[in-house]
């Protein structure tokens, strides 16, 4: 998708999709393009995240799986005393899905669009100036901290012992110790950028002005597409929950009823 | 015109000046020098009016640019007003792209012809990177030029920069004064902050020296200061301990199938101009001995204890260098941090974590030390005090250091290494 909007507007459908799908199997297909999207965005950093958004599902899973504590529950597996849960690992899976869709449409987002193409992107979607300057700066600051924390982790290596020559909770202090120049590098330049945006002429009120720029057809298709499938989906869940709620229950939805407890 | 008549005024960081009177005049070119800590840049800070603004400071007084206060100036009426170019240039940056980072200010001004405004500014301030580029990639001095030619862009009849030689090489910095003395006749007034006096010194029409927050000379420009003493360099001895051969890197012009040999006890200053690839090839032969320290231009993001003194302490425990806590304190006192030692590192000013960067190296006594610009924003008293100290703590280890002050490089390095395109 070309348009910076096309691409905002499809991860917010993508972070609505996470919050209504309750089925592993729908949510597997909403993780899974989400994944695609952000392999086809290719890069060191989309590799990174990826890596880092599976190690935290992976762990979620697990987690869940050993210390689901909900009624009733079938053990899946037993060794001993230590058991892991179905259910918890269903529940984990759901929310660990839900995390990585919307973890991977979020970083195929940064990492394929500049930062000054979204932050007007934002001001075009009517995102108050300020807020979207706010978001968009943060955003562009991610990488910049990820490399200083690389470059301490190396100026640390250079005078010390090597990282696995340390117990494991030596090794954990010396990884958080690290965090601490970070930190204060940041702030530095967070104190420095306020003010040179703001000797800059900078005001969060009055977004700069952007030329009108055409909304590609293709984008518009994909966008009406995704739009009206997302709707649907969004439709038949509320009908749904009215109906399990004892709100509403109308027969000849029952196809329908169907459909999104078995597949949505 | 400017004016300043202040009875008291702190900073943030507790940096006190006062009490002054000054009056600035159209086309002036003013020099503000003093030792660090002398109040160069709080004084900046008064003038653009950033010290009365969001409570970064309390000032007792007024600042008028043109009879107006540029503390309460509406936002898009600043960069029409004054353009301000601060000390460390890798922060002011705001956008994507080096064309977009120079707009930024006549964007917010709402001001017309950008393309036009940005080639002319990228040229006064000797700019000559690809315009598509993202600033955060470019060299240090290239980017200072950018945040120069951002300052430059809306045209603001007063100009104030903060050290803006500290990271451009001698030719670049001979260049900006020139552009800078053009915008002076043509009504500019410009105000410049220093450390590099006898660059700046024939430059001037004014010459403001402070010392602790006050004005203690205000004039004429008067004889540029002599060079210190240089005094006698130990020979190398012949044992070659850092041999690296083929350094290349494609975006460094200057490092082209590069071979360096240094030896112990050598002293080595590596020149050249901006981005050309003094830092990377400090990187490159840093790379492969833990013998081999390098103290990066930024130091700060080798700064990682709680305490200067665990700071100090880290190499030579990990080492298990002996008598260690002596050495940490013979460092400090030689370095002149010793009142340091049980404060954070990054509580420190610009000049002291930068003591404390090189004397963390030193302490872990490396046989070749890698300084990248230790010379960048200190005062030419810290700089001699830098080099005694390493003459004294590590009489034994190779020195390379990156340098854009011929003179510093000619009294404290047996040679040097002139980088240039090849």
């Amino acid at each position: 998708m070309s348009d910076a909007r096309t691409r905002v507007l499809l991860v917010l459908a993508v972070g609505l999709l996470a919050t209504v799908l309750d089925r592993p199997t729908a949510l597997s297909a909403l993780a899974l393009t989400c994944v695609i999207a952000l392999l086809a965005v290719g890069g060191r950093w989309s590799r990174a995240a990826l890596l880092a958004s599976l190690g935290i599902a992976w762990t979620t899973v697990v987690s869940q799986g050993l210390f689901y504590g909900g009624l009733p529950r079938t053990p899946l597996i037993e060794l001993g005393p230590v058991a892991v849960w179905r259910e918890g690992v269903a529940h984990g899976l759901v929310q660990s899905l839900r995390f990585v869709a919307s973890t991977c449409a979020g970083a195929a987002l940064a990492l394929s669009t500049t930062p000054d193409r979204l932050a007007e992107a934002l001001v075009r979607l009517r995102v108050p100036w300020g807020a979207s300057f706010l978001a968009v700066t943060a955003l562009r600051f991610v990488p910049v901290a990820a490399s200083e924390w690389w470059t301490v982790r190396q100026a640390r290596a250079r005078r010390g012992r090597p990282l696995l020559a340390r117990a494991p909770w030596a090794w954990l202090a010396a990884e958080t110790a690290l965090l601490r120049p970070v930190a204060a590098r940041a702030l530095r330049r967070a104190s420095a950028l306020g003010e040179s945006l703001e000797l800059r002429g900078f005001d969060p009120s009055v977004a700069p002005r952007a030329a009108a720029e055409p909304w590609p057809t293709l984008d518009r298709a994909v966008l009406g597409t995704v739009g009206a499938l997302v709707l649907a989906i969004v439709a038949a869940e509320a009908l749904t929950w009215t109906y399990v709620h004892g709100l509403v229950y109308v027969p000849a939805l029952r196809p329908v009823y169907g459909f999104v407890r078995t597949w949505l | 015109m400017i004016r300043v008549e202040a009875s008291w005024v702190r900073s943030s960081d507790s940096a006190e000046l006062g009490p002054f009177r000054l009056t600035l005049g159209r086309g002036e070119r003013v020099l503000i020098s003093g030792p660090s800590g002398a109040g160069k840049s709080t004084l900046l800070s008064l003038l653009s009016g950033g010290l009365a603004r969001h409570g970064r400071g309390r000032v007792v007084g007024e600042v008028r640019i043109d009879e107006r206060d540029p503390a309460t100036m509406p936002p898009a009426e600043r960069p029409s007003c004054l353009g301000v170019v601060p000390q460390e240039p890798g922060d002011a940056l705001v956008a994507g792209t080096v064309a977009d980072e120079v707009a930024f200010g006549p964007r917010c001004a709402g001001l017309t012809e950008l393309e036009r405004r940005v080639g002319e500014a990228l040229e006064r301030a000797g700019c000559r990177v690809d315009r598509g580029r993202d600033p955060r990639e470019l060299s240090t001095g290239e980017r200072q030029r950018v945040v120069i030619a951002g300052a430059l862009a809306a045209g603001a009849p007063v100009l104030l920069l903060d050290e803006p030689l500290a990271f451009l090489d001698p030719a670049g910095a001979e260049a900006l004064l020139r552009e800078l003395a053009a915008l002076s006749e043509v009504g500019v007034t410009v105000v410049v902050a220093e450390h590099r006096v006898r660059t700046v010194l024939p430059w001037c029409t004014r010459h403001v020296a402070l010392r602790d927050g006050v004005v203690v000379a205000d004039g004429a420009p008067g004889a540029s200061p002599p060079e210190p003493d240089a005094l006698p360099l130990a020979p190398p001895a012949e044992e070659v301990v850092l041999r690296v051969d083929g350094v290349d890197e494609p975006r460094a012009p200057g490092l082209r199938d590069l071979s360096v040999e240094l030896r112990a006890k050598e002293r080595v200053a590596v020149l050249g101009a901006n981005g050309v690839g003094k830092s990377t090839l400090l990187r490159a032969l840093a790379a492969g001995s833990p013998d081999r320290i390098e103290v990066p231009a930024d130091p700060d993001l080798t700064l990682f204890c709680g305490t200067v003194r665990e700071e100090l302490a880290y190499g030579p425990t990990e080492r298990r260098l002996p008598g260690a806590m002596e050495h940490v304190i013979r460092v400090a006192r030689a370095l002149r941090i010793e009142h340091l030692l049980d404060r954070a590192p990054h509580a420190s000013s610009r000049g002291e974590r930068l003591r404390i960067a090189v004397a963390a190296a030193l302490c872990t006594r490396p046989a070749v030390l890698l300084l990248d610009e230790p010379t960048a924003g200190q005062d030419e008293a810290a700089v001699e005090r830098l080099f005694a100290g390493l003459r004294e703590l590590v009489p034994d280890a190779a020195v390379i250091f990156a340098t854009h002050d011929p003179g510093v490089a000619r009294r404290h390095a047996h040679r040097t290494i002139v980088l240039g395109e090849r």
